[in-house]
């Protein structure tokens, strides 16, 4: 039994689409719906399965075209997701920053309030208040500017087709390397938490609860990040 | 015809218009509701389509009430937006190309 002129396009656009996984498979379901579909109207009106065919098959383009412009598309695809997604990390890493230059600022101005016989001055240097707001305040405005504007461009350019939504496995990527980078910057300095803690924003002050509480929101946010994606891939595949 | 540019509006256009479609039923609604002029190759709808979703402007979902599985694609919010966008810059180029390639008076009075 020879193959029909359909079948024979099909086998050659699955070569064309080799490794493109999911993609392809998805895009040959695709195409053999359309063709088959095609031929079944063509037959409706009048023309031979064998001519109904051939004509499908014409008006579809030429395979290697097709494969072509979808291997491109997919390309283009996942270039134009790590840009989108790359600005977006930019973006946040500016406002964690920005958060966090912003609460030692906080942390200090508080510290200060409570009185020059505040015991950890030399460990969390709060016996230079002004000085040290004084630099830091405008480091954490610039940061929260440059955030804020990222963020704002980024969805008004989405809003007008200019730029790609982020990767799909992004925010499962941005929790792993969370969970990664927190016990390497705690331990790194001195290797106890609590000393590293105790040394960056004072024992005593409220420093180290914000650090606590910060941790912990942020802890809660990567697992919910983590079932989150592994719900919307279940989902997906259950598709 | 080129439709070169012009694929993505004519795409987001024809599913505002259908609602949600497979790719069969776009290239249909393109190619009859332009009375025939945008006859373009079938197999360039797909690889647009994907691109389209990839850029979040349309999803799609497997629809298994046929005698075959079928991919149908709806606009997405963010399509809706885009294509407002997209019909503002072609409604401008338009007018803009209008006013270039019109006779000019003297040109009227030749």
């Amino acid at each position: 039994m020879t193959d029909s002129d359909v079948d024979r396009y099909l086998d050659r656009l699955f070569d064309g689409l080799a490794g493109t996984g999911g993609v392809g498979r998805r895009a040959l379901v695709e195409v053999e719906d359309h063709l088959r579909t095609s031929v079944a109207e063509r037959v409706d009106h009048g023309m031979s399965h064998e001519d109904a065919e051939r004509s499908a098959v014409a008006s579809f383009g030429d395979v290697r075209m097709v494969a072509r412009r979808l291997r491109a598309g997919h390309r283009q695809a996942r270039r134009a997701a790590a840009a989108s997604s790359a600005w977006l990390v930019v973006a946040l890493a500016c406002a964690a920053a920005a958060a966090s230059v912003l609460l030692t600022v906080a942390d200090r101005l508080w510290e200060a309030a409570r009185g020059p016989s505040w015991g950890d001055c030399v460990a969390s240097s709060p016996c230079d208040v002004a000085g040290e707001t004084g630099y830091l305040l405008p480091i954490g405005v610039t940061l929260a500017v440059v955030s804020a504007v990222l963020l704002v461009s980024r969805h008004l350019l989405q809003r007008r087709a200019r730029v790609a939504t982020s990767a799909r496995r992004l925010p499962v990527l941005l929790a792993v390397l969370c969970a990664l980078l927190t016990p390497v910057l705690l331990t790194s300095f001195g290797g106890d938490p609590v000393t590293v803690n105790s040394a960056v924003v004072g024992a005593n002050g409220p420093g180290l609860f914000m650090t606590v509480v910060a941790s912990a929101v942020t802890a809660a946010a990567s697992i919910a990040a983590i079932g989150w994606a592994l719900l919307a891939q279940r989902r997906r595949a259950n598709a | 015809m080129e439709l070169r540019g012009h694929l993505d509006l004519m795409l987001l256009s024809s599913l505002r218009q259908l609602g949600s479609a497979h790719g069969y039923a776009i290239i249909v609604a393109l190619r009859d509701g332009s009375d025939g002029v945008f006859d373009l190759p079938e197999g360039t709808v797909y690889p647009a389509l994907h691109r389209l979703e990839r850029a979040g402007l349309v999803n799609s979902d497997w629809d298994t009430s046929g005698a075959r599985r079928r991919r149908v694609y709806r606009l997405t919010t963010d399509g809706t937006a885009a294509l407002a966008a997209k019909q503002r810059e072609w409604h401008a180029f338009a007018h803009g190309m209008r006013a270039l390639i019109a006779p000019t008076a003297s040109e009227g009075l030749a």
